[in-house]
């Protein structure tokens, strides 16, 4: 039996070489990673049918409870959803001539008519435990044909791009996320300019760094920010943000400004990739 | 605590934070119920089952969250196990006990988190980060943290475990 010194002696050499192999580990896997490792996969793997059972029951528990306290307002919100129907029918009817002489006119000039895109619908089955990172568990992988940084996107704008997937589930970073090496460009819509976006959770949980791409480009507050064409993964004018605060600083080079996404990360729960 | 039933609370816990409290969160925050596990088993069970809980809890949280491998399953550990020892020295039975402990916990962690994170390209300002994050989280942390406290010393008790 080890005497009470060396056995003190054996637990430190046992947590210095645990506190190692954990500094090991940290600066190993800082990179972007690819591929989820095989132990990651596994705890994954086990959540996933759990996260996916809590969720529903959450969803159902909330929907329930919406459906109840909604009740009194349910009759006028009818009323005026019916009155905005209305609406919007006459204005699509004015709108449809406005379609046909944009794609007359575009064949006259020479370009080509936007795509559809290939939508593929997605449910948020869980997000990341982690406060750190910003990512999100979708209900459906490589099976459905899903690759890594394909688009995420919702009605409102983007959401985000595919990070990792495994046959029946996929990992979607969202642009907040503030690992180095989440970023992408994007269009001021006001003026067509190159801004470059980057996720920046912290000081603005929810909030993207924005920083132009030349010293004479002029970001303004209110300023909408579209993908641009220049993007390697999004199709171009899907909308990604509002400009809520612009930092001035001495040193032109380092001007800033903060964009809100137009997507509420916070209450996600249905997505859509963007299939090539 | 046999070694399955304490993943199984483990996963339990990761399953309920990143469903159930994601979508109650606060300001967009949600519980660190790892944390609040360890600094509670740690505080009534002794620094060796804190720092079982935290490094058994860090590692899984780390795997699940599938970023940097490592900072939860350190930083969770360390306070597991240093709550352990303050438990030793204070008057269990007290409610402020954990209330403190986690808010302490949580604040010291993050700050050790922020460090690591920013030494690999994090971008964030450290002020912003404790009154937009670290402050909502630490009120979070209290909700769950007195209920499980208040069980286990009652689970304890029943059992005529401890040191109380």
């Amino acid at each position: 039996m080890l005497q009470p010194f060396a056995h003190k002696k054996v637990l430190l050499i046992i947590l210095g070489v645990c506190f190692l192999l954990i500094t090991w580990s940290v600066f190993y896997t800082a990179q972007e990673r690819v591929e989820f490792t095989w132990l990651e996969y596994l705890v994954k793997l086990v959540l996933f049918p759990f996260q996916k059972a809590a969720h529903h029951v959450t969803g159902f528990a909330v929907d329930v409870w919406e459906t109840l306290s909604s009740l009194a307002s349910l009759q006028r919100e009818n009323y005026e959803l019916r009155e905005e129907v209305v609406q919007l029918q006459l204005r699509l009817a004015q709108l449809e001539p406005l379609k046909e002489e944009n794609e007359r006119l575009r064949e006259v000039v020479g370009f080509t008519a936007t795509t559809s895109l290939n939508l593929l619908p997605a449910e948020v089955i869980a997000r990341n435990p982690g406060h750190w990172m910003e990512t999100v568990i979708i209900d459906k992988g490589e099976n459905h044909g899903l690759k890594r940084n394909m688009p995420v996107i919702t009605k409102e704008g983007v959401v985000g791009r595919l990070f990792r997937t495994a046959p029946g589930f996929s990992e979607v970073i969202l642009l907040t996320d503030p690992r180095d090496g989440n970023s992408m460009s994007g269009v001021i819509e006001r003026t067509r300019d190159l801004v470059y976006i980057y996720g920046y959770s912290s000081g603005r949980p929810g909030h993207c760094l924005v920083r132009p791409s030349d010293l004479d480009v002029e970001i303004r507050v209110g300023d909408r920010i579209l993908t641009s064409g220049a993007s390697l993964h999004f199709p171009r004018n899907l909308v990604l943000g509002v400009i809520t605060e612009v930092r001035d600083h001495e040193d032109v080079f380092n001007r800033e400004a903060l964009m809100k996404p137009v997507v509420n990360f916070s209450r996600l729960e249905y997505v859509f990739v963007v299939r090539e | 605590m046999r070694v399955w039933s304490m993943i199984a609370v483990l996963l339990a816990a990761i399953t309920l934070q990143s469903t159930i409290f994601a979508r109650w969160n606060l300001f967009g925050i949600m519980p660190d119920l790892i944390l609040v596990l360890a600094v509670c088993f740690g505080l009534l069970y002794g620094p060796a089952q804190g720092l079982r809980i935290g490094l058994a809890g860090g590692l899984l949280l780390d795997l699940a969250g599938g970023g940097i491998l490592g900072i939860n399953t350190l930083t969770k550990a360390l306070f597991g196990y240093g709550a352990g020892y303050l438990g030793k020295t204070v008057f269990k039975e007290n409610i402020l006990v954990p209330v403190v402990v986690s808010v302490a916990a949580t604040v010291l962690g993050e700050a050790l988190s922020f460090f690591f994170l920013s030494l690999f390209g994090w971008r964030g300002r450290f002020f912003h980060y404790l009154l937009t994050t670290v402050l909502p989280l630490s009120l979070y942390n209290i909700l769950p943290a007195v209920p499980l406290y208040l069980f286990l010393l009652r689970r304890m008790k029943g059992q005529g475990r401890g040191r109380i």
